[in-house]
């Protein structure tokens, strides 16, 4: 009997252009998404290669970091045709905000593609998460607002259930022929999209290790429109007519797709509030300057303090160092404790400003996140973007890569540079670095893809839960349909 | 006799279980795209006051635009900070709401909410205007009676129309008034005569898929296929078209990436810094050259990226969504043309104090006092001159030409 049906499911959906409308949807849409996409990757992609090349021409030798600073570029992602995620606002390199000095490297985040194109910022991103929780979800609906509802009012429903079969077999019927017909034009459109994006030179498997996520983000998409069909279909059997199933539908749609996903971050921001960036910027140069100023005091103080230092002048102090005073080197060494012990003080207390941020942040974030899974479109959104390398794990990495970048200035440069400074006067480059040394370069650490879906495990059992959970819900509603 | 048909249409709409979810929907997305979009404004006003410049500070900084609660737009990018120094204008993050979870879904402003959800609801008013009343067997009984194609036409279409505008206007007034008890959020005269066009705008934008629903509906015998229809319609209109006019624009005009561009102009200082320090000379006079040579490439790089919006505006106006959000964002203020206008703002302050700031820097003078970047937004004679007005009378017209397709349709339908 579940043949017939099925069968009888999937003519149907034939016969009313359903799956037709789908699949020429998908035709276009897919496609369409793959190429602006990869279009904007394969731009962007370009100016990152030309800025790198650029940047190890003009920053070969260690005395280039120290003339004009260093920079360490992040990437686009090959893969943001399935998530841009949070790309855009991610930083496209981290540099030196000042000259490198032994004070230590102050390192920055830059972003330079705010405003490429300000029509995507206008219209939104036409993406692979986009497609699937706007267009596929809604033609999800249109597959399924009347699959009960609309039987029950053209009386078919009371004829099949007048046959012997359970009322379980006709709705997981009903699941499976609607749900492999939306499969099969999704599936279509993806490898129409592929097959289009390798034939115009914009393949999104040119870079390696882009294979995996994109299957998988194939196969949760598929999870995703199962949970949403699954829904369609509870809906359904909750309603007496299809107007009302329909208009239903598009209130939960818009309440999961739009409404929980962006009131969870409220809530958030009501329940944990958090200093904004410039807030904390402003905080940190208070510190900075605070710092700097009592260092600079101490420095008087000690030139002030010093027998046979402080009755020189300048030219005097620069002339004796030169012939190496005993004096003068001792004082030397003295100031250099002192400004390494200011200069401790200051990275630390910088390194906790950013810490207590990032922690608060994270905490806000958490909230967000958490509450935000009550939506699959949510969890669907998250479970993509990590996939996509555009997502928290990405943004996580270019904190510590903004501390290795430092780390890793301050080791090979900043460490090995001293100066003296003297009344007013400070003379720099009096460390033993070698100055024609290779400049030290930062390896790329990508996220392996083991971590980043440990990232979104639990995104990724809901998924699988909703879908259940809905199917369950459809088919003990359906028990209880009044099919009359 | 148009009237009792729109009375009846309001009636059968009061009483049906459609209308009170629609209901529930536009007050449950009105209210929270105004909650969610006025905490992000007050975070984003409250990052000005931290970081607004000082008296005498050479930098352009404007404050974030009321109207963006309804329409976002390009505020984010209007409201970053732009930093007059010796070598042209150096442009800083602005105000901006903080965590990047914020950055996963689109801001769900008024135009987004109007555009994308109620354009929906629209249709649902009108998919089954025709063929659910044939399926019925009442549109039989309707134009037996002596009254015509057109009467019965209009009369549905006001009808459906009042019952989907009425309570959107209503929410949205409410919604508004709401906001105003915030003393924080300031709206001049002016700003709620742009917000009036705005909402004005979405009627207009809704009126027309509400004609289009009722366009297919008398095209199609049954109300499920013309769901099938107008859904592919939406995707066509709100999704597809805007993305595939930025994307044939790109294939006629190149435009340089941000980042060639802060790499070109790294290269010229670093050229007029290294001719100063080899053949010596004025300083003043290096930095004047660098400045010139940053204008050039600067106005270089807007001419095409102009050239690109321009087209990619033109080839996206098939879509009524796309002139509707344009001109809306033209009229809050948050548009292209605003940021465009903007930057030859910005330009303009800086040729107007480079000068001074050459010669401070090359004397060593640290505490000039340069005057204040005023700026004005464009006053609205400007904005529909700019093409708003082409936008509204353009979404006009697609109202119109959808209803009159759906008259002839309707004309040649076969109530049987």
């Amino acid at each position: 009997m579940f043949r017939i049906l099925f069968r009888k499911e999937i003519a149907e959906n034939i016969h009313n252009y359903r799956f037709l409308l789908a699949l020429v949807l998908c035709l276009v849409i897919i496609p369409l998404g793959f190429i602006v996409s990869q279009k904007d990757y394969a731009d962007r992609r370009q100016v990152y290669d030309e800025t790198v090349r650029e940047y190890e021409q003009t920053h070969a030798t260690v005395v280039d970091l120290m003339r004009s600073g260093g920079a360490a570029f992040r990437p686009p992602s090959p893969l943001a045709l399935l998530s841009g995620g949070v790309e855009a606002v991610l930083p496209t390199s981290v540099e030196t905000l000042t000259y490198i000095s032994e004070e230590g490297v102050q390192v920055q985040f830059n972003n330079t593609r705010r405003l490429d194109n300000p029509l995507m910022w206008l219209f939104g991103r036409l993406d692979l998460t986009f497609i699937v929780t706007t267009v596929m979800a809604v033609l999800a609906m249109i597959f399924t607002f009347n699959a009960i509802a609309g039987e029950k009012e053209r009386r078919t429903l009371a004829q099949v259930m007048a046959n012997a079969v359970p009322r379980p077999t006709v709705i997981t019927a009903k699941m499976a022929a609607g749900s492999l017909l939306l499969a099969a034009a999704f599936l279509a459109g993806t490898a129409a999209g592929i097959l289009l994006t390798v034939a115009l030179g914009l393949s999104p498997f040119a870079q390696p290790g882009t294979l995996a996520p994109f299957a998988i983000a194939t196969g949760v998409s598929l999870v995703f429109l199962l949970a949403f069909y699954n829904l369609g279909l509870f809906v359904s059997s909750l309603s007496r007519s299809p107007v009302s199933s329909m208009v239903a539908l598009l209130s939960v749609w818009v309440a999961l797709a739009m409404v929980l996903p962006k009131g969870s971050v409220v809530i958030a921001k009501l329940v944990r509030p958090v200093k904004s960036q410039q807030i904390i910027d402003l905080e940190k140069n208070q510190v900075r300057v605070q710092i700097q100023r009592e260092e600079a005091a101490d420095l008087v103080k000690l030139t002030r303090s010093t027998p046979g230092i402080k009755d020189m002048s300048a030219d005097e102090f620069f002339k004796q160092r030169r012939v190496k005073n005993p004096a003068v080197e001792a004082f030397e060494k003295v100031q250099s404790d002192l400004k390494a012990k200011f200069a401790a003080r200051l990275n630390a207390e910088l390194d906790k400003a950013d810490a207590e941020f990032e922690r608060q942040r994270g905490r806000q974030a958490a909230v967000a996140r958490n509450l935000s899974r009550l939506s699959p479109v949510s969890c669907l959104v998250h479970v993509m973007a990590e996939l996509a390398g555009t997502g928290f794990a990405e943004e996580r990495r270019w904190l510590e890569t903004r501390s290795r970048f430092k780390q890793l200035l301050d080791r090979e440069i900043a460490s090995k540079e001293s100066s003296v400074t003297f009344g007013d006067t400070t003379m720099s480059g009096m460390g033993k670095i070698d100055r024609k040394a290779p400049a030290p370069k930062l390896p790329a650490e990508p996220v392996a893809l083991e971590t980043r879906l440990a990232a979104v495990w639990v995104d990724l059992a809901l998924l699988g839960i909703y879908a259940l959970l809905f199917f369950t819900g459809a088919t003990v509603a359906f028990l209880r349909y009044d099919v009359r | 006799m148009t009237w009792t048909i729109a009375r009846k249409e309001i009636v059968s709409n009061l009483l049906s279980y459609k209308f009170f979810i629609v209901l529930l929907l536009i007050i449950l997305l009105v209210a929270t795209s105004l909650f969610i979009m006025h905490r992000d404004f007050k975070l984003r006003m409250a990052d000005y006051q931290v970081i607004r410049p000082k008296p005498g500070d050479a930098i352009a900084l404007v404050a974030p635009n009321p109207l963006s609660i309804f329409a976002k737009g390009l505020d984010d990018a209007i409201t970053r900070s732009f930093e007059v120094s010796v070598i042209g204008i150096e442009v800083r993050a602005g105000q901006s709401s903080g965590n990047i979870i914020y950055s996963f879904f689109p801001a769900p402003d008024f135009l987004y909410v109007v555009r994308v959800v109620l354009s929906l609801v629209a249709l649902l008013f009108g998919f089954d205007q025709i063929s659910r009343e044939r399926e019925q067997g009442t549109l039989k009984l309707l134009l037996g009676s002596s009254v015509s194609r057109a009467k019965v036409l209009a009369g549905k279409w006001i009808g459906n129309f009042l019952s989907m505008a009425v309570p959107f206007l209503l929410v949205t007034l409410m919604a508004s008034a709401l906001l105003m008890l915030d003393p924080d959020v300031h709206f001049s005269g002016g700003e709620l005569g742009r917000l009036a066009l705005i909402v004005g705008l979405s009627l207009l934008y809704l009126g027309f898929f509400l004609s289009l629903g009722m366009l297919v509906s008398t095209l199609t015998k049954r109300a499920a296929t013309s769901v099938v229809v107008l859904l592919f319609l939406w995707s066509l209109f709100v999704f597809i078209i805007p993305n595939l006019g930025t994307l044939i624009a790109r294939q006629f005009v190149s435009v340089p990436s941000v980042r060639a561009l802060a790499e070109k102009r790294e290269q010229t200082w670093t050229r007029e810094v290294l001719l100063g320090i080899s053949k010596g000379g004025n300083w003043a006079e290096h930095m004047r050259t660098l400045s010139s040579e940053n204008d050039r490439m600067e106005q270089d790089y807007r001419l095409r990226f102009e050239r690109l919006v321009r087209l990619s505006r033109n080839i996206n106006r098939i879509s009524p969504a796309a002139s509707f959000l344009d001109a809306s964002s033209e009229i809050a203020g948050t548009g292209i043309g605003e940021e465009t206008r903007l930057k030859r703002e910005v330009v303009r302050y800086k040729d107007s104090i480079i000068d001074r700031i050459i010669d401070d820097r090359g004397s060593g003078k640290r505490d000039t006092q340069y005057p204040a970047f005023v700026y004005a937004p464009r006053p609205l004679a400007e904005i529909f001159a700019g093409g708003a007005l082409f936008d509204t009378a353009w979404l006009a017209f697609f109202n119109i030409l959808a209803f009159a397709l759906a008259y002839v349709a309707f004309i040649r339908y076969d109530v049987r």
